[in-house]
């Protein structure tokens, strides 16, 4: 039998910020976030479930990230945080709605 | 102005030194005993008074040097915690604050929005060349359970 295989890996980055994102930290995830983008990464999982706090500069920058990874056909999806609050502070906001959100990572990653 | 045993702290106007208003107000509501959700009444409050700093830092002194002054205390009847900040940066314009379209993305917009969600009150007056922010959050609980 003559068979074509072609392999697609996907990258698929997960990222888990372990400290506080706000004002002052949230560009550094930015550049990160950035640089992964700029090497090709058009999947990400980011893995809230080990961050402490997160502010709505750091939610900027998710937002940043979800829009260059859709332009570029791509998606990024967020485990919840661990905390309550950090939680219903994504439903206030509506984040939930705009991120598909999982539980957990392989969950997250399995949706991509 | 408060009336009862208050916590005052000055910081710098850049956003290095935001999360020490937060550790703060933390460290101030674990001395309230018998607070209901205590951890979500924490993180909310920082959220909301770590907002307000960040465009004071942001939008008031947008770049130039200058300090934020609070003044924090957990008054009794009702039972509240009430922080007053005050700056000397450019006066805020309530004619800017736009509430986000909650079904769209957006990157900005937030800050506001989650201070007033998240506490019970956020008022702004300016007062002798100084702007002021007044936050208030109700507290409940059972204070006598402690």
């Amino acid at each position: 039998m003559q068979l074509e295989l072609t392999e697609h890996i996907v990258r698929i980055a997960v990222v888990r910020p372990l400290e506080r994102v706000d004002a002052f930290t949230a560009p550094q995830l930015r550049e990160r976030l950035d640089a992964l983008s700029g090497e090709g990464t058009k999947y990400f999982v980011i893995d809230l479930s080990a961050t402490p706090f997160m502010d709505s500069a750091g939610m900027a920058a998710l937002v940043s990230l979800l829009k260059r990874a859709r332009q570029a056909g791509g998606e990024v999806v967020l485990v919840w945080p661990t905390d309550e609050a950090a939680r219903r502070v994504l439903h206030l906001t509506k984040f939930d709605r705009v991120f598909p959100m999982f539980d957990d990572v392989q969950s997250a990653v399995n949706h991509l | 102005m408060l009336t009862e045993p208050e916590v005052r702290l000055v910081i710098p106007a850049t956003h290095r030194y935001l999360n020490l208003v937060g550790a703060v107000v933390a460290e101030l509501l674990a001395r309230e005993e018998g607070l209901a959700e205590p951890q979500i009444v924490s993180y909310n409050v920082q959220l909301a008074l770590q907002e307000i700093c960040a465009n004071i830092v942001d939008h008031a002194y947008a770049g130039c040097s200058g300090q934020i002054e609070m003044v924090m205390a957990a008054l009794q009847t009702p039972w509240r915690l009430v922080i007053d900040l005050s700056d000397t940066g450019r006066p805020f314009n309530p004619e800017t604050e736009v509430m986000p379209d909650l079904d769209e993305v957006h990157e900005g917009g937030y800050g506001l929005f989650l201070a007033r969600a998240l506490l019970d009150e956020v008022s702004y007056r300016v007062h002798a060349g100084r702007n002021h922010w007044h936050l208030v959050k109700q507290l409940e609980g059972d204070r006598n359970a402690a």
